[in-house]
């Protein structure tokens, strides 16, 4: 860092000699004027390496060292200036080349999405698009606050957006809304057999089962009852008081389905040489041959 | 010499109480890196200057720094740098 520092502030080398050198290293510290890489040449003679604009000083205190100095040489930025100083195109190239940089850096040219879980990046930044954002804007005259209420209206599934603009990269970060839950409906209602079967299981959460395990149905037949009686219970059966429940629960049955598929009377097969051939009706097990149209399934289904 | 005294002075009692001596009394700190890089701050000035070796004001005392291709690395009004092959310092 020091090295970098001295290289853009230039630095000079030079020559000393006379016979107390030591003089002029104390002279120079008193003085505040920071030496560095001494090398000794000969006896009483050194090189020595100070900031460029000490030269001035460093001639005056050699002088009251009574040594004497010749410059030997210049280092650093400022050196390579005036070196390139008559080059004038390469200033003009330089000077654009920074305009460019400071002109265009404001422009965005990346677009990230974070925070977005079921909302693709990709919906989110056409979103952004038609809202007039995106690759290619004007950085510094995004209004964030404007955009992101805007996208919020646009987008019901986001409950937060918002934009960091650093340079050429935006980074919208959004925060998905919950989800809004289903409504229970929680009208009474009947438990009903959805296709004819035989009951196999019942697990009866709300409501009164009416039919048993075994018992043969019928579609659309009432398999838990959601109206409750009570009873008086003194046996006589008398009912004092109805209730209405929505019947829920699971009811496996038995029940039975049709599938149909095409089968070929004589399925084709291939032989040598790309040709093909029929060959005669499929046998079936090794003991015969069986021609199928039509296929019957059992199934156990679960009405709910 | 009425220097030498007051630091003499300040630099005793600095010890048993802990207290820097080098920031209560003005006594040099030196620091040797290995054998390549010698640092002193609080330095009065080189004394003499060679290849083989230098001799540094320290105020009360003055340091040789003995070895080969000695060189000043750097140097200011407090603080210098002497780089080369050391073989080995006395305080004088």
């Amino acid at each position: 860092m020091r090295r970098a520092i001295n290289w853009l502030r230039g630095t000079v080398t030079l020559e000393v000699w006379g016979p107390f050198l030591e003089r002029f290293f104390n002279i120079c510290a008193a003085a505040g004027l920071g030496l560095w890489d001494v090398e000794t040449q000969e006896e009483h003679r050194a090189r020595v390496t100070l900031a460029l604009w000490e030269i001035g000083r460093a001639r005056t205190l050699a002088e009251k060292a009574g040594c004497e100095v010749e410059e030997a040489g210049r280092g650093g930025l400022p050196a390579l200036v005036m070196r390139y100083r008559k080059r004038y195109g390469m200033g003009v190239g330089l000077i654009a080349l920074a305009l460019l940089f400071a002109v265009f850096s404001q422009f965005i040219l990346v677009v990230e999405v974070e925070g977005n879980e079921n909302v693709s990046a990709s919906e989110i930044l056409a979103a952004l698009q038609s809202e007039g954002f995106g690759v290619g804007s004007y950085g510094p005259g995004v209004d964030v606050r404007e955009l992101s209420n805007r996208m919020l209206m646009e987008m019901e599934e986001l409950s937060f957006l918002t934009v960091n603009i650093s340079g050429i990269r935006a980074t919208v970060i959004v925060r998905e809304a919950d989800p809004v839950p289903e409504v229970a409906d929680d009208r009474a209602a009947d438990l009903a057999a959805a296709r004819d079967g035989v009951i196999v299981r019942l697990d009866v959460t709300a409501g009164r089962t009416v039919v048993e395990e075994g018992q043969a149905v019928l579609a659309g037949e009432v398999l838990v009852s959601g109206l409750l009686t009570h009873e008086t219970g003194d046996g006589s059966g008398t009912i004092w008081a109805t209730q209405q429940v929505r019947a829920a629960g699971e009811v496996w049955a038995l029940t039975r389905r049709s599938l149909s598929a095409a089968t070929p009377w004589k399925p084709w097969s291939r032989t040598g040489a790309g040709r093909s051939q029929r060959d005669g009706p499929w046998k079936f097990w090794g003991t015969g041959s069986i021609f199928m149209e039509t296929v019957a399934i059992w199934t156990g289904d679960v009405i709910k | 010499m009425g220097e030498r005294h007051w630091g003499d002075f300040l630099e005793r009692p600095a010890e048993p109480f802990d207290l820097p001596a080098d920031v209560v009394a003005g006594a040099p700190r030196m620091e040797l890196v290995g054998s390549r890089e010698f640092w002193m701050e609080g330095h009065r000035g080189i004394l003499s200057y060679g290849e083989e070796e230098i001799h540094i004001s320290g105020g009360r005392l003055v340091v040789c720094v003995r070895g080969n291709g000695l060189e000043l690395r750097s140097m200011n009004a407090n603080t210098l740098c002497i780089s080369g092959d050391i073989s080995g310092l006395t305080l004088e």
